[in-house]
C-alpha cells in the first residue's frame, strides 16, 4: 500500500483549480470592463456634446422664439391700442377733456384687450389719467421715448420698467381726433404672462434683468427660474456680460445652466436683458438614464459572465476535483468510488473513461487478490489465505485460550478419475466437493483449497469437536457425485490437528494434520486425529526410499513368477512376473508395501528396469533350460512415460538373447490417462518391437475397450474382484462374459486372474476365457519352485482340473 | 432773414393804407418746407394791423366734398361765419366730426348733403374727421380775417385785392411745427401795393392712418 499522498500537495492541487475560475472571471472582467468602460467613455462624450449642441441649438431656436413673440405681442398689443384709440366714445370722452370719463374710458377700453397698464398722456407728455395711480396725473410721462418714437412711427411699443418695478410690455398710439390729441399707453405685464409663453413654447427658463447704467448689480424683473440659479445669472451678467447677444454657461448650486443672454433695445434710462436658460443636467438627464441603464447592463453582463465563468469554471474544475479525489482514493487502494461527474461534455467524457479505468483497476485488482487469495476453480480461499487466516486465528485462540483445530481432506482415489474421465471431469468433482463441503460448515469456518484434491478447514473448536465435523463432512459425500453421464463415488480421508494440543505454530499445526490424513488414507480409517507416533511412520518412509536404493545395490530383490494357463490346451502359456522385497531385518516385504511409494517417489523406473533386467536373464536361462514361456513384467506411469524405455528393454533382451516374443508388458488402463499420446507412442513403439501389451485390472477404472485397442493392447486382463464371486454372483458372470465376447471381437486374448476355486475355473472356461491365474494352479513361485512346478505340470492334467 | 424783411415791409405797409382803400394792393407768399419743396396747403391769413377786422361779407356758403373716402379740399380756408356744406359724394354713408374747439360738431351717418351746413363761427382750426374711416382728414381754417389764401401745388398763394394797408401775415399748415403767430410777418401794402412774403416752414411729421384696404381691390393705395 503506498503511503498516502501529503496533504499539501492536494491543497496545491485545489488552489490550482481556484485559479482556474479566478483566471475565466478575470479575462471576462479584463475583457468587458475596459469594453464597457471605453463604450460608456464614448456614449458620455458623445451624448454630452449632443446634449451640449442640443441646447445650443435649442438656445438658438429659444432666442428666434421669444423675439418673435416679443414682435408679435407689440404688434398684437399695438393693434389692440390703435383699434382702443380710434373708438369714437373714447375719442370723444378723451376730447371732452373730462378727466373722470377719460379715466373710466379708459380703463373700461384698456380692460376689452386685458391690459394691465392703462395710461392717457397729452401731447405735452404728461399724464392726463393712469389706472394704477391717480397721483402721476400731471407728472410728467415716464416713458416719453416712446412718444418720441410713436410720433414718427404713429405707434410705438417696448418693454418698460414702471415705477413699482415691474416690466409691463407697453404700447403707445396718438388718441386722434382725428388728429393726435393724446397718447393712449397700453401695457401687459411680462410676468405670467409672456414670461410663461415663452417658457412653455421654448422649454427654457426666461428671466428679466434690469439697471440703470450707473448700478453695478441687475434687479430680478421677472423669472421662471429659481431664485439660487437667477443670483447666478445676475452674478454673470456683470460687467460687459450683457452688452451683445451671445450664450455662456453658467454654474449655480442647481448645476450648470446654458444661458442664452439678449440684451433688448436700449430706450430710456433702464438697461433690459432677458435671458434664456437651459439646465444643461435636465438635458442630459435622458442621457443620464441611458448611460445609466447602459451602465446596469454592463454590470449585469459582467456580473452574468463572471457568474457564468464561475459557473463553466466548476463546470470544468468540480469534475477534475472530483477525478482527482477519485484517482486520490484509488491510488489509495479505494476503488468503489465513482466519480460524480454527469453530463455530456468533454469532462464528463474523461470522467466516465476514468470511471471504466477505476472499474477496470478495481477488477483486475479485485481478480488479482482472487487469484492471490482464491482457488480459481472452486473459489475458496487458496493456501496463502488460509495459512493468513490459521495464523490469524491461532494468534486470536491464544489470547482468548480457545482452542483451533485443522482439518485436512484429501480424495481418495481423484487421481484415477482425473486420469480417466478427464481434467474436467477432475475439475468438476473438485466444484462440487467443495460446494459440498462448503454447505456442511457455518460462515465463520474458513474452507480452503490447498491445492490438487486437498482441501483444508480451520475451525474454532477442539479436536473431539473437529471429529464429529469431519464425520459429518464424509457423510456429506457418500451420495455420488454426478458428473455428465457419470455418477462418481468420491471418498475421501481426513487429518486433524488441533492447536493448541498438538502444535503452538501454524505450520507445525499444518504437517501435523497432513500426517493424520496420510495415516487416516493408509489405513483406510477415513478419519484421523494427529498423535506423536504418526511423526515417526513419515520417518519410516523417509527412510524407506534409502532403503529401496539399497535393495537395488544390494540384489535384495527377488522375482516370483505366477503362470497363465491356457483354457483350451491346459499348456502353460506365460508366467507374469512379480517382484518381491527380501528385506535383511524386516524379512519378506510384500509389493503393496513399496510398490505404491516407489511410484509416488518416481523410485519405480529403478525397479522396473531391474525387474525387466532380471526377467529377461531368467527368461534365457529358462530357455537354455528348454522352458519356453512369456514373462509380463508390470510396468508404472512413469515407465510409460519414459521415451527411453523401449531401446532399455530391446537393449537388454538383446544383450540376454531374449526374443522380444517372449517379453510381454502388463498395464494399468488408469496409467496411461496422464499423458495419453506420449504414452501410446511409447506404446506403440513397444508393440512394434512385437512386445505384447496386456491391460491389467480391465473393469475397475472407466475405459472403453475402444480405448484398450488404444492402447495396442493384445491382452486383457479381468481384474480379480470380478473373477472372486463368479459362481456365486450372476452379475459379475454377465460382466465377464460380455468383457469377453467383447475382446474376442477386438482380437483381444482374455486372462482371467485371482481364480481361487475349480469351479470358478469351470465357468470361465464356459464363459470362453482364454487365459487362466491364480491360487487355484499355484500361488507366485520363486524361480526354483517355479522350475519345479513346471516340469511337474501335466496339461492333461490341467485340463481334468477344469473339468 | 425774415425778420428783416418784415421790419422793412411793415414801415411800406403804413404808406400804402393811406394810399387809398381801393382794393388793388396784393401779398404773394411763398411757402416752402425745411427741404426747399413747395408747400401746397398752407393757408397764408393778412390781418390788417390797424383797425377791426373787417365786417365778414355775407354768408357765402362754402363746400367740403367727400369724395372717394377723402375730403376735398382736404384743407378749407374760410372767413368766421361761413356756413359750410359737407356733401357726400361717395356712394357709401360718411359720419363726419369734429373735436375741435374751434367748432364741435358732428354729422351723423348721411349720403348726398346735409340739407343744414355747418356754420363756423369762431376762428380756428377745425380738424375733420370721419367716424368711419379713420384715415379721412380734413381742415377747415376758419379765419377772423376775410384776407387769406391757401397755397398752391407750386407753393404759392396771391392775397389780391387788398385794402392797401399794413398787414400781419401769417401762415398755417396741418403740419406746421410749432405756433401759428410765430410765423407772423407784417407787410406793408401801402407803398406800391405789393409785397411778396416766404415762409420756410418746419413740419411735423405726418401721421396719416393708412387708408383701409378697398373691397375687390388688393393692398392699400
Amino acid at each position: 500500500m503506498p503511503s498516502p499522498r501529503p496533504a499539501g500537495q492536494g491543497r496545491r492541487g485545489t488552489f490550482r483549480f481556484a485559479g482556474l475560475e479566478r483566471r475565466i472571471v478575470l479575462f471576462v472582467g479584463g475583457l468587458l470592463i475596459p469594453v464597457l468602460g471605453s463604450v460608456l467613455l464614448v456614449v458620455n462624450e458623445v451624448n454630452q456634446r449632443n446634449a451640449r449642441s442640443a441646447i445650443d441649438d435649442g438656445l438658438a431656436v429659444g432666442g428666434r422664439v421669444f423675439e418673435r413673440l416679443l414682435e408679435q405681442n407689440n404688434r398684437q398689443l399695438t393693434q389692440a391700442a390703435e383699434i382702443l384709440s380710434l373708438d369714437f366714445a373714447f375719442r370723444q370722452a378723451v376730447a371732452t377733456r373730462d378727466l373722470r370719463t377719460t379715466e373710466s374710458v379708459l380703463v373700461n377700453h384698456g380692460a376689452r384687450i386685458g391690459a394691465d397698464l392703462m395710461t392717457l398722456v397729452s401731447l405735452d407728455r404728461r399724464v392726463i389719467a393712469d389706472n394704477r395711480d391717480r397721483r402721476l396725473v400731471g407728472q410728467p410721462f415716464r416713458f416719453p421715448w416712446l412718444i418720441d418714437a410713436a410720433e414718427i412711427e404713429g405707434r410705438a411699443a417696448g418693454m418698460e420698467v414702471s415705477e413699482d418695478g415691474q416690466l409691463y410690455q407697453l404700447a403707445v398710439v396718438p388718441v386722434r381726433a382725428p388728429e393726435p390729441i393724446a397718447w393712449a399707453v397700453f401695457g401687459f405685464l411680462v410676468r405670467g404672462r409672456l414670461d410663461k409663453e415663452v417658457s412653455s413654447l421654448t422649454r427654457l427658463g426666461v428671466s428679466f434683468f434690469g439697471k440703470t447704467s450707473g448700478e453695478a448689480r441687475w434687479t430680478v424683473l421677472d423669472s421662471t427660474l429659481p431664485p439660487e440659479q437667477l443670483q447666478a445669472q445676475e452674478q454673470m451678467l456683470r460687467g460687459d456680460a450683457a452688452h451683445a447677444r451671445h450664450s455662456l454657461t453658467v454654474e449655480s448650486p442647481q448645476g450648470e445652466y446654458r444661458t442664452l443672454i439678449m440684451p433688448l433695445p436700449e430706450r430710456g434710462a433702464i438697461m433690459i436683458v432677458a435671458t434664456l436658460a437651459q439646465s444643461v443636467d435636465e438635458v442630459l438627464a435622458p442621457y443620464r438614464r441611458l448611460e445609466i441603464i447602459l451602465l446596469l447592463l454592463g454590470a449585469a453582463a459582467l456580473a452574468v459572465s463572471a457568474v457564468g465563468g464561475v459557473l463553466i469554471a466548476r463546470g470544468i474544475t468540480r469534475p477534475i476535483h472530483a477525478l482527482a479525489d477519485m484517482s486520490r482514493r484509488i491510488e489509495e487502494g479505494d476503488f468503489t468510488h465513482a466519480a460524480a461527474v454527469e453530463g455530456k461534455d468533454e469532462i464528463a467524457e474523461l470522467a466516465r473513461r476514468f470511471d471504466r479505468m477505476r472499474e477496470g483497476l478495481a477488477a483486475r485488482e479485485d481478480q488479482i487478490r482472487r487469484l492471490a487469495y482464491r482457488d480459481v476453480l472452486t473459489d475458496l480461499p487458496n493456501r496463502t489465505l488460509f495459512n493468513d487466516r490459521l495464523r490469524v486465528a491461532m494468534e486470536l485462540a491464544e489470547r482468548e485460550r480457545k482452542p483451533v483445530a485443522v482439518l485436512l481432506l484429501d480424495l481418495d482415489r481423484f487421481k484415477q478419475i482425473n486420469d480417466t474421465l478427464g481434467h474436467q471431469t477432475g475439475d468438476q468433482v473438485l466444484q462440487q466437493t467443495a460446494r459440498r463441503l462448503g454447505a456442511l460448515l457455518r460462515k465463520s469456518d474458513t474452507i480452503a483449497r490447498l491445492g490438487g484434491d486437498e482441501f483444508s478447514v480451520l475451525l474454532d473448536c477442539g479436536v473431539e469437536a473437529a471429529k464429529q465435523i469431519a464425520q459429518k463432512l464424509l457423510k456429506g459425500l457418500d451420495e455420488p457425485i454426478v458428473v455428465g453421464e457419470h455418477s462418481l463415488d468420491v471418498r475421501a480421508s481426513i487429518g486433524i490437528a488441533g492447536y493448541p494440543v498438538d502444535s503452538a505454530d501454524p505450520e507445525t499445526l499444518m504437517r501435523h494434520a497432513d500426517l493424520a490424513m496420510y495415516a487416516a488414507k493408509r489405513g483406510n480409517l477415513g478419519i484421523a486425529a494427529y498423535d506423536s507416533t504418526l511423526g515417526r511412520h513419515r520417518r519410516e518412509q523417509l527412510s524407506l526410499l534409502s532403503e529401496l536404493r539399497r535393495a537395488i545395490e544390494n540384489d535384495e530383490l527377488r522375482l516370483t513368477f505366477q503362470p497363465k494357463i491356457d483354457m483350451s490346451s491346459g499348456e502353460i502359456a506365460g508366467a507374469e512376473v512379480l517382484v518381491r522385497w527380501q528385506h535383511p531385518e524386516r524379512g519378506l516385504v510384500p509389493p503393496g508395501d513399496f510398490i505404491p511409494f516407489a511410484e509416488q517417489t518416481g523410485f519405480i523406473k529403478s525397479i522396473t528396469r531391474w525387474v525387466i533386467e532380471a526377467a529377461a536373464r531368467q527368461s534365457s536361462r529358462w530357455r537354455a533350460l528348454g522352458m519356453s514361456l512369456k514373462l509380463l513384467v508390470n510396468i508404472s506411469v512413469q515407465d510409460l512415460l519414459d521415451t527411453g524405455m523401449p531401446d532399455v528393454i530391446l537393449a537388454t533382451l538383446k544383450r540376454h538373447g531374449v526374443p522380444a516374443g517372449s517379453l510381454g508388458l502388463e498395464i494399468t488402463e488408469s496409467s496411461v490417462m496422464q499423458d495419453q499420446a506420449a504414452a501410446i507412442a511409447v506404446l506403440k513403439r513397444l508393440r512394434a518391437l512385437d512386445i505384447d501389451i496386456s491391460v491389467d485390472d480391465f473393469g475397475t477404472g472407466y475405459s472403453s475397450l475402444a480405448y484398450v485397442r488404444q492402447l495396442q493392447a493384445t491382452e486383457l486382463k479381468i481384474d480379480r474382484s470380478f473373477v472372486r464371486n463368479l459362481v456365486q454372483d450372476e452379475k459379475n458372470r454377465a460382466i465377464v462374459l460380455s468383457i469377453i465376447e467383447l475382446a474376442h471381437n477386438l482380437d483381444l486374448t482374455v486372462v482371467a486372474e485371482g481364480v481361487e476355486d475349480r469351479s470358478s475355473l469351470e465357468v470361465l472356461r464356459k464363459l470362453g476365457c482364454d487365459l487362466v491365474q491364480g491360487y487355484v494352479f499355484t500361488q507366485p513361485l520363486p524361480e526354483e519352485e517355479f522350475r519345479d512346478w513346471f516340469a511337474a505340470w501335466k496339461p492333461a492334467a490341467a485340463r481334468t482340473i477344469a473339468a | 432773414m425774415r425778420a428783416s424783411s418784415t421790419a422793412s415791409s411793415a414801415a411800406l405797409l403804413s404808406l400804402a393804407l393811406l394810399a387809398g382803400r381801393a382794393g388793388a394792393a396784393q401779398i404773394t407768399a411763398i411757402v416752402i418746407d425745411q427741404d426747399g419743396l413747395p408747400l401746397a396747403d398752407a393757408v397764408v391769413v393778412a390781418v390788417p394791423v390797424q383797425g377791426a377786422p373787417t365786417a365778414p361779407p355775407p354768408a357765402a356758403r362754402e363746400i367740403v366734398d367727400q369724395i372717394d373716402e377723402e375730403f376735398v379740399p382736404r384743407v378749407k380756408p374760410v372767413v368766421v361765419g361761413t356756413p359750410v356744406f359737407f356733401p357726400n359724394k361717395d356712394n357709401i354713408r360718411h359720419q363726419v366730426y369734429s373735436f375741435s374747439a374751434a367748432k364741435r360738431f358732428e354729422l351723423p351717418l348721411y349720403a348726398g348733403t346735409p340739407a343744414k351746413p355747418v356754420v363756423f363761427d369762431k376762428p380756428g382750426v377745425v380738424v375733420l374727421g370721419c367716424n368711419i374711416h379713420d384715415w379721412m382728414i380734413g381742415y377747415v381754417y376758419v379765419s377772423e380775417s376775410p384776407y387769406f389764401a391757401k397755397t398752391g401745388a407750386d407753393g404759392k398763394a396771391l392775397l389780391g385785392d387788398l385794402p392797401a394797408l399794413a398787414y400781419r401775415v401769417r401762415v398755417w399748415h396741418p403740419r406746421l411745427q410749432g405756433q401759428e403767430s410765430a410765423t407772423q410777418q407784417t407787410a406793408d401794402l401801402g407803398s406800391n401795393g405789393r409785397a411778396e412774403l416766404s415762409w420756410k416752414l418746419a413740419l411735423k411729421h405726418e401721421m396719416r392712418i393708412r387708408r383701409a384696404p378697398v373691397p375687390g381691390m388688393r393692398g392699400h393705395y
